[in-house]
C-alpha cells in the first residue's frame, strides 16, 4: 500500500505484507515488477510524484584520449588522426581507440600488430591514467559552481546532484547545456544522462543515451531496457547471468531476489536496488585539492637550462607566499616549459621532506635545471604544486636543538644526493630482533621520522662488520685456517633459527684472530657439510 | 722585542701571531686552541695536538685491508659526535662490507642518523656531504681503482673545514708517501695486539707510532 509523500524519511518504508529480506508470502517472489501499478502496490517506494535527488551524470568516453591531449602527450593534429591507447608498454593490446581510428577498423583487444596493419597512420600511446585522474579532477574542480555536491565515479564519469540548483541556472536544460560547454572548454565531451537517483543516472549516461528521468516511478521502466555492459559488473558474473538468458537489466530485475543474491552476490544485488532508489546511494562528496599553479612567459626565449632558474624566480616567489598564507608544504613540483611548436617540457621536482622554502626550491631545482636538454626554446613556464601537506611543526625542546635548520639541511643533503646518485644509492640501517645475523639487519631507504625507539641492544660481541655472503674458509684437520693459522679467542657461541622461513640456520660462531692480528667472526655449519665459513670482521 | 724561546713574550703583537693556530712551532705540542674530539684512547690522545681527532679537515687513514680497524678506532669519537647534538648525522661513503646495525647500535651509535651512501662518485659525495655542515663526520673509502689527485684531496679539506666538520679518508698504504694537504694522516696495521697506528703527518705534534688495543672481544 502506498504511503503518502510526505514522509521525509530517507530509508522508504516497507509495506507490511513484505519480509524483511522482500520475500513475498506467495511463492516465488520478484525484486521489482516493472510496472508502475505493481511498484505503487509492492509499497517498497513512496508515491512520489517527484524525487528526493536528481542526479546528473557526466559520462567521458573519450577520456584516455583527452587526458593525453590535455597532459601534452599528444598534439592536435594526431588527437583528430587516428590513435590508440594501450594499456602499458608491456601488454601490446589496444584498450581504447578513438573514432578515426574505428572507422579505419581498428578495435579494442586488438593486438598492435593487427592494430597496425589494419592502419598504417595509427599513433599509439601509453595509456597515463594519472592524466586522467587529474583531467577528471579538474572537471569536478569546475563543476563545483553548479551544485556543492559533487560526486567522482573513477575512472571517466562525474556525479552532480541538481534538483537544488535548477531554479538558478533556469532550469534543467539549461544547466545541461551549460555543464556541455563547460566541459567542451576543458577539453572532454561528455555523454550526460539525468536520473534520480546516482547510479541510474551513472548507466544511463555510460549507455549514450540522452535519459532525463525525474520520478522514480518510471526509473524501472526506463532501466530495463539497458545491456548488462553498462553496469561494469566483473567477467565472471557477467558470463553467468548470461548462460542464464539474463541480458538486460530489466531481466535482472525479474530474478528473484534470494536466488540472485545467492548466485551472483549481494554486493550487485545492492548496486541493483540502489538504482531502482530502493535503498539509499551514499556518494562520498569530492573536495578539490588545492594546488598552486601559476605561470609567466619569458621576455626573451631561453635556449639554454641554466638560465631558466633567475627567470624563474618570481614564480618561487609566488609559490612561497602561497604556501607560507596557508602553513602548509609540497613534496612536488611540476614545471612545464612551453614551446612555441612543440608540446611543452616537462619537469618533475621531488623533495625528501616537506619543502616550504624559497631557497629550498632554487637548492634542488638548481641541480637539476642545469642539467635539462631544452628541444626548442622555452617561452614561458608553468609551476604546478604537488598536493598541499600540512607543515608539522617540530615540536623539540628547543634546548636541544641546537641547529634548528638541520631538518631543512639533512633533506637538502638527501635530495641533492638521490638527484645525483640515485635513490637506491642511501640508505639507513635498522637493527632487527633476530637471531640470524644475516637477518638481524636491514636497509631502510625512507627518511620520514621513525617512530618507534630503538631497543636497547644486548649482544654479547657482534662484529662492526658483516660480509654479504659469508666466504667459506679452508680448514686443516678440522679448524679454519686463513693466511696462517686461526687462533680462536671466543666461541662457540651457537645460533639457531630460521625454521619458519624455511632456511634453517644452526651455526657455531666463534671469534678467532688471524697471525697478522686481524680478527674475525667464523662460524662453523652444524649443517653437513659442516663447513667453516668467515661472516665478519671486528673493528 | 723579539720572543724569548723560553716562553716570555715581551711584545702582545707576537702574542697574537704565535696564538694563531696556524703557526707550528716546533718543540711545542699540543698547542693549538683548535677544538678536538677525543678519539676514545689515552695512548693515541697524547700523540694528537689538542688530544684528540681534529674537529674539522681532513683526516687520512692509510689502511691495506679496509675493515680492520679503521671503523673500531673512530667509533668513540663518532658516538661522541653524534651524543652532542640530536641533530648531528654521520655519513659513510662507499663502506668496504655491510656495517653491521645491532653491534653498532650497541656500542652507541644512533642508527637513525646515519647515512650510508654506496656509489662510484664517492669523493662528490664526500664533498657534499661535508658541505651540507649537518654531518659532523663523514668516512670514505677509496679504493685501489679510483686515483685521487691533489685537487680532491684539497677540496675536501676545504669543505671539511669551511663546515667544521670532520673527513676521514682511508685509502690504501701506498699512497703514504705522497703529500696531502690533510692535517692528520696515519697509516694503521692490524697487529697481534691490537692495532698499530703509525702517525705520518701531524700538525702541530709529534710523529711516531703507538700500538692501541682496540675494543676486543675480551673486553
Amino acid at each position: 500500500m502506498a504511503v503518502p509523500a510526505k514522509s521525509l524519511d530517507l530509508f522508504p518504508p516497507r509495506g507490511p505484507d513484505e519480509n524483511r529480506d522482500g520475500m513475498r508470502s506467495e511463492g516465488g517472489s520478484a525484486l521489482l515488477k516493472s510496472t508502475p501499478a505493481a511498484v505503487a502496490a509492492s509499497g517498497s517506494h513512496p508515491a512520489a510524484a517527484t524525487a528526493r535527488e536528481l542526479w546528473l551524470a557526466l559520462h567521458l568516453p573519450g577520456l584516455p584520449f583527452e587526458a593525453l591531449r590535455a597532459a601534452g602527450h599528444v598534439s592536435e593534429r594526431e588527437y583528430h588522426g587516428p590513435l590508440a591507447v594501450v594499456e602499458s608498454a608491456g601488454r601490446q593490446q589496444v584498450i581504447a581507440c578513438n573514432a578515426a581510428a574505428l572507422g579505419l577498423g581498428v578495435t579494442a583487444g586488438m593486438g598492435i600488430n593487427a592494430a597496425y596493419a589494419l592502419a598504417r597512420r595509427l599513433r599509439i600511446h601509453e595509456r597515463q591514467p594519472e592524466a586522467e585522474r587529474l583531467l577528471l579532477e579538474r572537471l569536478a574542480g569546475w563543476a563545483g559552481r553548479f551544485t556543492p555536491r559533487v560526486s567522482l565515479e573513477p575512472p571517466d564519469a562525474v556525479l552532480l546532484e541538481i534538483k537544488g540548483s535548477r531554479r538558478l541556472f533556469g532550469g534543467i536544460a539549461a544547466l545541461a547545456e551549460q555543464l556541455a560547454a563547460g566541459a567542451r572548454e576543458h577539453g572532454v565531451t561528455p555523454w550526460i544522462a539525468l536520473a534520480p537517483t546516482s547510479r541510474a543516472a551513472l548507466w544511463f549516461a555510460r549507455s549514450g543515451e540522452k535519459t532525463s528521468i525525474t520520478t522514480v516511478r518510471d526509473l524501472p521502466g526506463l532501466l530495463a531496457c539497458l545491456p548488462l555492459a553498462v553496469l561494469r559488473w566483473p567477467e565472471p558474473r557477467v558470463t553467468l547471468l548470461a548462460s542464464m538468458g539474463v541480458h538486460a537489466v530489466g531481466d535482472c530485475l525479474r530474478l528473484p531476489r534470494d536466488g540472485f543474491a545467492r548466485r551472483v552476490g549481494p554486493a550487485l544485488l545492492l548496486e541493483l536496488d540502489q538504482a531502482t532508489g530502493r535503498l539509499p546511494d551514499v556518494r562520498r562528496d569530492f573536495r578539490p585539492q588545492v594546488r598552486f599553479s601559476g605561470m609567466r612567459d619569458f621576455d626573451d626565449e631561453i635556449g639554454q637550462g641554466s638560465w631558466l632558474l633567475e627567470r624563474l624566480d618570481s614564480l618561487l616567489d609566488d609559490l612561497a607566499e602561497f604556501l607560507e598564507a596557508r602553513q602548509a608544504g609540497v613534496q612536488s613540483l611540476l614545471l612545464l616549459l612551453l614551446h612555441r611548436d612543440r608540446p611543452p617540457t616537462r619537469q618533475v621536482f621531488r623533495f625528501a621532506l616537506l619543502a616550504t622554502q624559497r631557497e629550498h626550491f632554487v637548492a634542488v631545482m638548481s641541480e637539476q635545471l642545469s642539467r635539462i636538454q631544452l628541444q626548442a626554446p622555452a617561452r614561458g613556464a608553468k609551476l604546478r604544486s604537488g598536493p598541499l601537506l600540512m607543515n608539522a611543526t617540530l615540536s623539540k625542546p628547543f634546548f636541544f636543538a641546537t641547529n634548528a635548520h638541520a631538518p631543512e639541511q639533512i633533506s637538502r643533503l638527501l635530495e641533492r644526493l638521490q638527484a645525483r646518485l640515485g635513490a637506491d644509492s642511501l640508505y639507513r640501517l635498522q637493527a632487527i630482533d633476530d637471531h640470524r645475523p644475516e637477518h638481524a639487519w636491514r636497509k631502510v631507504a625512507s627518511w620520514q621520522e621513525g617512530k618507534t625507539a630503538e631497543k636497547k641492544h644486548s649482544h654479547r660481541c657482534r662484529p662492526l662488520w658483516l660480509l654479504a655472503d659469508p666466504q667459506p674458509l679452508e680448514h686443516v684437520g678440522g679448524w679454519p685456517v686463513s693466511g696462517g693459522p686461526l687462533e680462536i679467542r671466543r666461541g662457540p657461541e651457537r645460533i639457531e633459527g630460521g625454521w619458519w622461513a624455511g632456511r634453517d640456520v644452526a651455526r657455531d660462531y666463534y671469534v678467532a684472530r688471524t697471525a697478522a692480528g686481524v680478527r674475525l667472526w667464523i662460524y662453523r655449519d652444524r649443517h653437513v657439510p659442516h663447513g667453516w665459513f668467515l661472516h665478519g670482521f671486528f673493528g | 722585542m723579539c720572543a724569548d724561546f723560553n716562553g716570555s713574550r715581551s711584545d702582545p703583537r707576537i702574542d697574537v701571531l704565535l696564538g694563531n693556530p696556524a703557526v707550528w712551532r716546533a718543540g711545542k705540542s699540543g698547542g693549538a686552541s683548535a677544538a678536538v674530539i677525543p678519539t676514545g684512547f689515552a695512548v693515541l690522545d697524547q700523540r694528537l695536538p689538542g688530544g684528540g681527532w681534529p674537529a674539522q679537515g681532513l683526516v687520512e687513514f692509510l689502511i691495506d685491508r679496509p675493515g680492520m680497524g679503521e671503523l673500531g678506532l673512530l667509533l668513540p669519537a663518532l658516538v661522541a659526535l653524534q651524543r652532542l647534538s640530536l641533530e648531528t648525522w654521520l655519513a659513510m661513503v662507499s663502506p668496504p662490507h655491510e656495517p653491521y646495525a645491532p653491534a653498532l647500535a650497541t656500542r652507541g651509535v644512533d642508527l637513525k642518523r646515519l647515512l650510508i651512501i654506496r656509489t662510484p662518485e664517492g669523493l662528490w659525495a664526500m664533498e657534499q656531504a661535508l658541505r651540507s655542515t649537518v654531518c659532523r663526520a663523514v668516512i670514505a673509502w677509496v679504493g685501489d681503482t679510483q686515483s685521487l689527485r691533489m685537487q680532491w684531496l684539497r677540496r675536501l679539506q676545504l669543505a671539511a673545514t669551511q663546515s667544521g666538520s670532520l673527513a676521514v679518508l682511508c685509502r690504501p698504504r701506498r699512497h703514504a708517501r705522497e703529500s696531502s694537504p690533510a692535517v692528520l694522516r696515519l697509516e694503521l696495521e692490524p697487529a697481534a695486539t691490537g692495532l698499530t697506528v703509525r702517525v705520518l703527518k701531524n700538525r702541530n705534534g709529534p710523529l711516531g707510532s703507538v700500538c692501541l688495543r682496540l675494543l676486543d672481544a675480551d673486553d
